[in-house]
C-alpha cells in the first residue's frame, strides 16, 4: 500500500482511488475514536462520517510537514464534540454496548484468539465505562490511539506536565477498575 | 589473615552480599575458598545463617513501622508505577519501587495491571466500522465538487461551517448588538444623529406637501399609465405572431427538406438490391 503522504497528495489532486484507499486505511482508528466519545455505536458511525467528510473538505489545510495522525485525531475530536453538544447530553452508561456492532480489526486470529480479546476489550470498555470524561478522554489519545505527550498539549491546550501527572492517574485509576472486575487481571 | 586469596576483612565486606547470594561465581568460589580455611568467619557466617533463621522478624513489622512513622508507602510507590512500567525509572528509584512490590500484594497486582493495560489498550485502536460504512463515506464525499477548489470553494464551506455551530445565533444577535450600539447608541457614534434627523425631515415634508394639487394629478398619472400598458401589451402580441409564424414557416421547410434527403438516400439504397434482383432473375 501507498504510504500516507502519496494518498494524502493524490486525493489532493481529486484521485478518487487514493481517497477510498485512505478512508479503507483509517476508518477502524476514526471509528475508535467516535465510540470513545459517543459511547454509542450507532451515532459514533454517523459522526466517523462526517469525520471523514470534513477530512475531505480540508485536505488542503493538511501540510505535508506535519503528521496525519495527530491532525485526523484533531479534527474527529472537534467534530466528536461538536456532536456531543448537538446532542446537549453526556451520554449514559447504559448507551456503550460497542460489541453488539463492532469487531477488532485483527489479522486473522483463531477463534479462541478472538474470544479472548473480545472478552479482554469488553472488560477494559466496562472498566473505562465509569471514568470521568478527561480522564477516558487522555486515556484514550495517549495509551489507545499513541499520541505523544507534546501533541497532546498542544490538542488539549494543557501543560506537557499535567499531561503526564494526567495520563498516569488515569491510568492507575483504570488498573485499580479493571482489578476490581476482574482480580485476576495481569497475574 | 590465612594463606588464602582473600583477608577476612574483604570476606566480611561481602558477607551480606555472600548470604544473599549476591556474588558473582568467582567472588562466591574466592569466599568459598578463604570460608574453608578460617575458622573465625565461618563461625561468623553459622551465627548469621542462625540469626535469620531463629529471629526472622513479623511478616507485618514493616508495614506497623512505616504506620507509626511516615506512613505507609503505597502512595509513593503508585506515583511510580507507571514509569516503571515505561521504563522510564532511574536504577535507584526502580529498586525502591521493586522492594515495595516484594512486600505489597496491592500494589504488585497494580502494577501487574497496568503492565497488561500497556498491551491491551492499544488493541482498541482499530474497531471495524462494518462493510457499510466505507460505501457510506465515499458516496457522501463523491458528490462533492474536486476538494482543490480554492477560495471560492473554501467561503461557503466556512461559512456553512459557522452556521452550523450551536451558538451562532446567541453570537450573531450579540455582534448585531454590539454594531448598533456602535453606530446609533453612543454620543460620539457618527450615525447617532440619524434617527433624530430622519424624524424632523419626515415632519418637515408632510407639512410642505401640496395636497391638493397632488390629488388632482393622480387620475392624469393613472391615465397615462394605462395607455402605456395596453402599448406594450399589443406590440408583445404582435411580435409573438411574428416569431411564431417564423418558426413554422422555418419547420415545415426543413421537415420538406428532410423528407427529401431521407427520399434520395432510400433510392440509393434501393437501387443496387433492385439491381441484384434483376441480375438473379436473369440469370435463372
Amino acid at each position: 500500500m501507498l504510504d500516507v503522504a502519496t494518498l494524502l497528495e493524490r486525493c489532493r489532486q481529486g484521485d478518487d482511488l487514493a481517497w477510498e484507499a485512505l478512508v479503507r486505511h483509517f476508518q477502524a482508528r476514526v471509528y475508535s475514536v467516535a465510540i470513545h466519545y459517543m459511547r454509542n455505536a450507532e451515532d459514533a458511525r454517523d459522526v466517523a462520517q462526517e469525520i471523514f467528510v470534513r477530512i475531505y473538505e480540508r485536505l488542503d489545510a493538511f501540510h505535508g510537514d506535519q503528521a496525519f495522525l495527530p491532525w485526523m485525531l484533531r479534527l474527529s475530536r472537534n467534530v466528536c464534540i461538536d456532536a456531543l453538544r448537538r446532542r446537549k447530553s453526556r451520554p449514559q452508561a447504559a448507551n456503550f454496548a460497542p460489541e453488539e456492532t463492532e469487531r477488532l480489526v485483527s489479522e486473522g486470529p483463531t477463534p479462541q484468539d478472538d474470544s479472548e480479546a473480545r472478552s479482554a476489550r469488553d472488560l477494559l470498555y466496562r472498566a473505562m465505562d465509569r471514568m470521568s470524561d478527561s480522564d477516558r478522554e487522555i486515556l484514550m489519545l495517549k495509551e489507545i490511539q499513541g499520541l505523544k505527550v507534546e501533541e497532546i498539549s498542544n490538542l488539549l491546550k494543557i501543560p506537557i506536565g499535567t499531561v503526564k501527572s494526567r495520563c498516569n492517574r488515569a491510568r492507575l485509576d483504570l488498573a485499580a477498575r479493571v482489578r476490581r472486575l476482574d482480580p485476576s487481571y495481569g497475574a | 589473615m590465612i594463606g588464602d586469596e582473600m583477608s577476612c576483612h574483604t570476606f566480611l565486606e561481602q558477607l551480606e552480599d555472600f548470604l544473599e547470594g549476591r556474588l558473582t561465581p568467582d567472588g562466591r568460589l574466592t569466599a568459598e575458598a578463604h570460608l574453608a580455611a578460617c575458622a573465625e568467619c565461618r563461625e561468623l557466617v553459622s551465627l548469621a545463617a542462625g540469626a535469620d533463621a531463629q529471629s526472622a522478624p513479623p511478616s507485618d513489622l514493616v508495614g506497623e513501622v512505616m504506620a507509626l512513622t511516615s506512613g505507609r508507602a503505597c502512595g509513593s510507590a503508585r506515583s511510580r508505577l507507571c514509569d516503571r512500567v515505561d521504563r522510564f525509572l532511574g536504577p535507584e528509584d526502580d529498586d525502591l519501587v521493586r522492594m515495595h512490590l516484594a512486600g505489597c500484594a496491592e500494589c504488585a497486582g497494580l502494577a501487574a495491571a497496568l503492565a497488561r493495560l500497556t498491551a491491551d489498550l492499544p488493541s482498541l485502536a482499530d474497531l471495524d466500522p462494518g462493510p457499510r460504512f466505507l460505501p457510506a463515506v465515499l458516496a457522501r464525499t463523491s458528490r462533492r465538487a474536486e476538494p482543490v477548489a480554492g477560495w471560492r470553494a473554501a467561503i461557503p464551506a466556512a461559512w456553512r461551517r459557522l452556521a452550523y455551530r450551536p451558538r451562532i445565533a446567541l453570537e450573531g444577535a450579540y455582534v448585531g448588538a454590539l454594531i448598533l450600539l456602535l453606530l446609533f447608541g453612543t454620543t460620539n457614534a457618527s450615525l447617532a444623529d440619524v434617527p433624530g434627523r430622519a424624524i424632523a425631515l419626515v415632519r418637515t415634508v408632510q407639512g410642505s406637501l401640496p395636497t391638493e394639487s397632488v390629488r388632482q394629478e393622480v387620475p392624469r398619472i393613472r391615465d397615462v399609465v394605462h395607455s402605456r400598458y395596453a402599448q406594450t401589451r399589443s406590440a408583445i402580441g404582435e411580435t409573438g405572431r411574428e416569431v411564431s409564424g417564423g418558426l413554422k414557416r422555418k419547420s415545415f421547410a426543413a421537415w420538406d427538406r428532410l423528407k427529401q434527403d431521407f427520399g434520395t438516400v432510400w433510392s440509393r439504397i434501393a437501387s443496387p438490391m433492385t439491381r441484384n434482383d434483376e441480375q438473379e432473375k436473369g440469370e435463372r
